[in-house]
Order: C-alpha cells, then structure tokens, then sequence
C-alpha cells in the first residue's frame, strides 16, 4: 500500500513536467512575432513603434499605475513564462515587484543578463546618480539614477536605440526593418523636441513645482527649474510641516505653479492654494495612457506643453 | 547545577546584540556584491485583560532573524536565515531556514532541497514577520505550531503550461518531527509529503489567488495523520497601499492509528479581512474557528469541543521596512457544557534592516 501511494506521489511530481514538455512538443515552430513583455507603457509603445507587425507586446502597467509600487500578480508570471524578450526600465525602478515576477515564471532566458531581458536605464543619460550608497533615512533614492529619462524626448531616443539593437539580435532577418523605424522615430522625435522647447520658453514658466522626481529628466531638458517637491524625501508622502514649508516657497515664486503626477493626491495642493489662491496646479499623466487618447510618447510629450500654456494663461489672468 | 532564566535573559539580549551590531557589518560589507543579507525584527508585547486569559503577560523579542541569499553558481541559489527566539523566557538560537535552490534544472520549475518552510496554505509560506496580523490563528497554531512547518527535504514548484496561472508544489520531507520542533524526532513510517496547488484571477481590480493543499505522514508510532485545506488571498492594492486584503485559510485535520477503529477530526478556519485608510494605516478583522468533529465522553455519547477568537487589528506602516501594530483577542472557549470568554491586547513592532528581497502576491 505504501509502495503504491509513493509510485502516485512521485508521479504527480513529475505531472507538470510532463505537461510542460508535452506542450513545448505542440508549440513548434517558433512563432513568427516576438513576444514582448514591458514594465510600463511608455516602453510599450516605443517596442510597438520600432517593431509594429513583428512584434506582440504587453505592458504590465497601464499608464495610471505608479510602477514603483506594482503587485507582483501571478498572471504576469505566466506572462513571463511564455515570453521572448522583457523591457524594463531599470535603476531600481521596478526593484519591488520585478525580481519576484521573473523568480516565480522560472524562465530562465529572461533573466537579468540574458537575451531576454533587457533594461534601457544604462543605455541612457542619467541625472541623480549618486557616488555613494544611501540610506533609506533619505526616502526611496535610486543611486543609480533617477528612473524616470523617458520624459525627455531625446534619452527616449537613446531608450529606442536599445530596444532596436535587442530585437535586431532576436530577429536579425529584419534588421533593416527596426533600423528604418528607428530613424523615422529618432528624426521626428528630434524635430518636435525643437517645436516643443520653443512652445515652453514663449510660456515664460521657469520654475515648477512637482510631487515626485519625476519631471526631473523633463524640466532638464526644457530649461525649467525644479523648486521644490511635495514630498519632503523622495517616496515619503508630504508631512504638514512640509506643505507649511511649500507654502512659503511658493508665495516666492513669480509664478506658483506645480505639476502633480497624476497617480498621486492633490490634497497637499489644495491646502497651499487655500493659503496661497494665485498658486495654479495641474494633475497630470506621466506615462503613456496615463490618460485617454494618449497612445504614444510624442501624445504624452503634447500634452504636458498643453499644460504648460495653458497653466500660463492662468498665471497672467490672475496678474491682470 | 540549575541556571536561572534571568541568566539565559542576559544570553539572550546579549546575543541580539551581538546578531544586530554584526548584522550592521555584515551588510554594509556584503550587500553591495551578489551577497544579500538582511536582519528582521519582530518585538511582541502579550498582555491579560482578564484573569483566566493565557497570554504572556509580558514583552519579547519574539524573532530576529538574519537572511543571507544569493546565486551560488549558474545552476543554483542559496538561502540561509538564522533566528532567534524567544520560547518560555528562554533564548533559542537555530538555523531556520538552509537551501539550494534550483530554477534552471526544470523548465518552469524550481527545485529546493534542504531545510525550508513547507509551501502548503498561505501562511506556512510567509516568515511571521510579514503577516498581516501579530498572533497566528488558532487553526495554524494548534495543526503546523506557532510559527509553521519547518523540515529538511526537497520540495519541486512547477508553473504549468497554461493560459492562466496555475502553479503546482510538490513536496517530500523527513517528517521526523511536525511543526517547528527542536527535539531529534524519530522516524516515520510515512514521511511528510504534500501537494499545493494555486490559481490566480481577477474580478475588475480585485486579483484573487485560491490554493488547494494536501498533506500526509504517519508517525513512527503508526499514528497517520492528513490535512486538506484550502487557502484564499484576495487584494486590492493603489500605488504602496493595499485598499483591501482578505485572507483564509479552511483546514481538515484526520488522525487514526492502525489497529484502533477510531480517528480524530479537526476543522479549523480563519477569515481575515482587512482595509487601509488614511495612506500608512490598515484595520482588519480576524475571526477563528477550531473544533473537534468527533469527540465522544467516557459514555460515548457526542462531546463538543471548540475555540472561536475575534482579533480587530490596527497596523501603522510607515514604509516598507516597518511596522506597528496592536490588536485586541476576545477567545471564546467552549468544551462540553462549559464556555469561557478571555480577553486580551497584543502590540507588535517590527523592522527589516539590509535587503529585503522583493514581495509576492
């Protein structure tokens, strides 16, 4: 009796191997796409632009999610499992929630290091990178850069680049394809980040305020300053202390405006335009689908100089 | 010669500061290469609202435990944790947890082998230190010990080749001792042996993950023991916050001895739903239930036993790294025709120093 319930027990050890092994022999040939996986829907877009037609791509965020907070969801495990190529961001961005989707698929060709797996953050220009290690009395830093450059037009060209060079590698036969696309990307990025720097400086705004480090890459690139954040250290929510200090930066500023991420509260606001009635603030997405009709980078870059002139003519009704 | 346990107190804090001030060196030392370590520490405080309640009456380092984890080579990776407890004013200093484990020698499949938590219902799965309420439900402590089942043995995690998730544990261990117990233990006829299946979906936002579990082991003595159990987590989770968490777990325990036409049966269960506010603070609601399905008096007539228990539980998270909480215990004891109520209040704080390795469901 005991013989025979060990001969099932060990049988059902080997059940799922089984299946998978029977299932990878119904699965050839190697499906003509890529199966691509991305942190966030900025990186999806930029794999849909450079790969169109070769390429199926699923975002593990939709745009209004903050991804340094995801729940590591088993589905995205199975997603893993039968995936071609992974896109990440990096930097620590997804250090929360990544490592245990990539443990739990156990796929070992999109692990760190492999050919599917793929983090653009060293491919680009940081700002923020530390030259020591910080201690987490100083919030959620990421010493190796600040994570969020894909809202700088010209390091998501640089985002595109590693991309195109790792699906070229996955797919070399249509190199030329993803070489073409990344030119037309690259060529009409470059040109609109010209148009837009041009819209921002007639907007006369030279300082904004944020709630994260997010627009750090943003601001960089377009001559706007960074006053202040409203929290007090990054990743820690704003304390009144904070706000009461917020409130005497803004009633310096020329133009007190402030630009909050849209996954975050606009209680803190709020409360310093009780103080402060000129003081203007816009909710807005800082990832692709972070709101309707924003499909792709160059919609989600639009938008946010949208805001800027609109925040503008807000500012100079008050004055008048 | 008899040591007092005012002397093994002593030991005791000696050691943990021995554990933290080299843990400190450890990390900074460490950490930075493939080598992650970390240090948590879990301080309890159990205190009687009423004279017949069990609890403790006191405050205790309930755990520190030091976690060390990295690749060992291309084929595997180690883990090692080492804890500290505190067990009737007592310090005990042991190996938790020691394993390879192996992620590449199967597809989809990770294989351990060596000393670690048994992957059966949810809580089993989880160190103490990252539960969401301070003390264990009746039915986890009285079926898998206070804080769950430890043995050495090899344990296979499939992900199946499906549409949706569905992952599949196997696991055979020695099944010397059950629970978490320090003595040599003797060997069984039957070792240990389980299987956990889990499945995940989703309802608009609510992600939901169902387990199914099955134990068995037949002790050395002949005395066969099963459990079936069944294990729920359900979240809704905003940015840092969970919004909403419900967790439970049902659980069936059958005992019989060869030779003797009689066997015991036990159901146990906790429900634990749980809601967040106010962006750091959670409140949930515990509630356990453990009876005995067959007891018979001297006169063989039927004989009830059971233990029901409320536990509202307020936590304060201030990051990720730690966390404080208190909860209040209303137990509600009843066997045969006798019933008491006991009262009691728990307070908790917890910290997790170094590296801390990212968070399942």
């Amino acid at each position: 009796m005991i013989r025979f319930k060990f001969t099932i027990f060990t049988l059902l050890m080997l059940f799922s191997n089984f299946l998978h092994a029977s299932a990878s022999k119904g699965s050839l040939p190697t499906p003509a796409k890529i199966k691509v996986l991305t942190t966030t829907s900025d990186l999806q877009s930029l794999v849909v632009e450079l790969g169109a037609d070769r390429v199926e791509v699923k975002s593990f965020t939709d745009g209004r999610q903050d991804p340094h907070y995801i729940e590591a969801r088993p589905i995205f495990m199975t997603q893993v499992a039968s995936s071609d190529l992974i896109v990440a961001i990096g930097l620590e961005l997804e250090a929360g929630w990544l490592p245990s989707v990539l443990k739990g698929a156990r796929n070992s060709k999109l692990m760190p290091g492999s050919k599917g797996y793929l983090e653009v953050g060293p491919h680009v220009d940081k700002l923020g990178v530390l030259n020591y290690e910080p201690g987490r009395d100083q919030g959620d830093v990421h010493p190796d850069g600040n994570p969020h450059f894909l809202l700088d037009p010209l390091q998501a060209i640089k985002a595109a680049k590693a991309i195109k060079d790792r699906l070229c590698l996955h797919d070399s036969g249509y190199a030329k394809y993803y070489e073409d696309r990344f030119s037309s990307l690259k060529e009409r990025l470059e040109k609109k980040t010209l148009l837009w720097a041009e819209r921002i400086k007639k907007t006369n705004i030279k300082e904004i305020i944020t709630y994260h480090e997010t627009l750090t890459y943003f601001c960089e690139r377009f001559g706007l300053k960074i006053r202040a954040e409203f929290e007090p250290k990054p990743g820690v929510p704003p304390t009144s202390k904070h706000i009461i200090s917020l409130i005497d930066e803004v009633k310096k500023m020329q133009a007190p405006l402030a630009l909050i991420e849209n996954f975050y509260s606009d209680i803190p606001a709020k409360r310093i335009k009780e103080s402060v009635p000129a003081f203007q603030y816009e909710l807005i997405p800082v990832y692709v689908r972070g709101e309707k009709n924003l499909n792709t980078l160059d919609d989600l870059y639009e938008h946010l100089v949208q805001v800027l002139e609109r925040l503008s003519l807000k500012v100079l009704q008050n004055k008048s | 010669m008899k040591v007092s346990k005012f002397f093994w107190q002593r030991i005791f804090f000696a050691t943990n500061v021995f554990i933290f001030v080299y843990s400190h060196f450890v990390i900074a030392n460490l950490s930075e290469g493939a080598l992650k370590a970390s240090v948590a520490l879990d301080l309890t405080g159990d205190y009687k609202l009423s004279k017949n309640s069990d609890s403790e009456d006191r405050f205790s380092v309930r755990g520190a435990e030091m976690s060390f984890y990295a690749p060992i080579d291309h084929h595997s990776q180690g883990v090692l944790s080492l804890a500290a407890h505190e067990e009737s004013g007592n310090a005990r200093f042991e190996v938790h947890e020691a394993f390879f484990q192996f992620d590449s020698l199967l597809p989809r499949s990770s294989l351990t082998v060596g000393q670690f938590f048994l992957d059966i219902g949810r809580l089993n799965n989880w160190h103490q230190h990252d539960w969401p309420f301070i003390t264990p439900p009746e039915v986890h402590k009285t079926f898998f010990a206070q804080e769950g089942v430890l043995d050495k043995g090899v344990q296979l995690s499939s992900l199946l080749p499906t549409p949706f998730y569905l992952n599949l544990t196997t696991g055979l261990t020695s099944g010397f001792n059950f629970g978490h117990s320090h003595g040599p233990g003797e060997k069984p006829k039957v070792p240990t042996h389980y299987l956990h299946l889990t499945s995940f979906f989703s309802l608009g936002s609510l992600d939901v993950q169902p387990g199914l579990t099955y134990l068995s082991r037949t002790d050395s003595q002949d005395e066969k023991t099963y459990f079936l159990g069944t294990d729920w987590t359900a979240k809704i989770k905003k940015g840092r916050q969970t919004d909403f968490l419900f967790q439970s777990e049902l659980w069936y325990k059958n005992t019989s001895q060869k030779g003797v036409d009689k066997e015991q049966q036990k159901l146990g269960l906790y429900l634990y739903p749980q809601i967040g506010f106010a962006s750091n603070f959670e409140l949930g609601l515990r509630y356990d239930y453990l009876a005995d399905l067959n007891l018979k008096d001297a006169n063989e007539n039927d004989y009830t036993r059971s233990h029901q228990a409320l536990v509202p539980t307020l936590s304060y998270k201030p990051s990720e790294f730690s966390t404080f909480r208190i909860a209040y215990t209303a137990e509600f004891k009843s066997e045969g025709d006798d019933s008491t109520v006991e009262h009691s209040i728990q307070f908790q704080g917890i910290y997790i120093l170094g590296s801390h390795p990212s968070h399942s469901f």
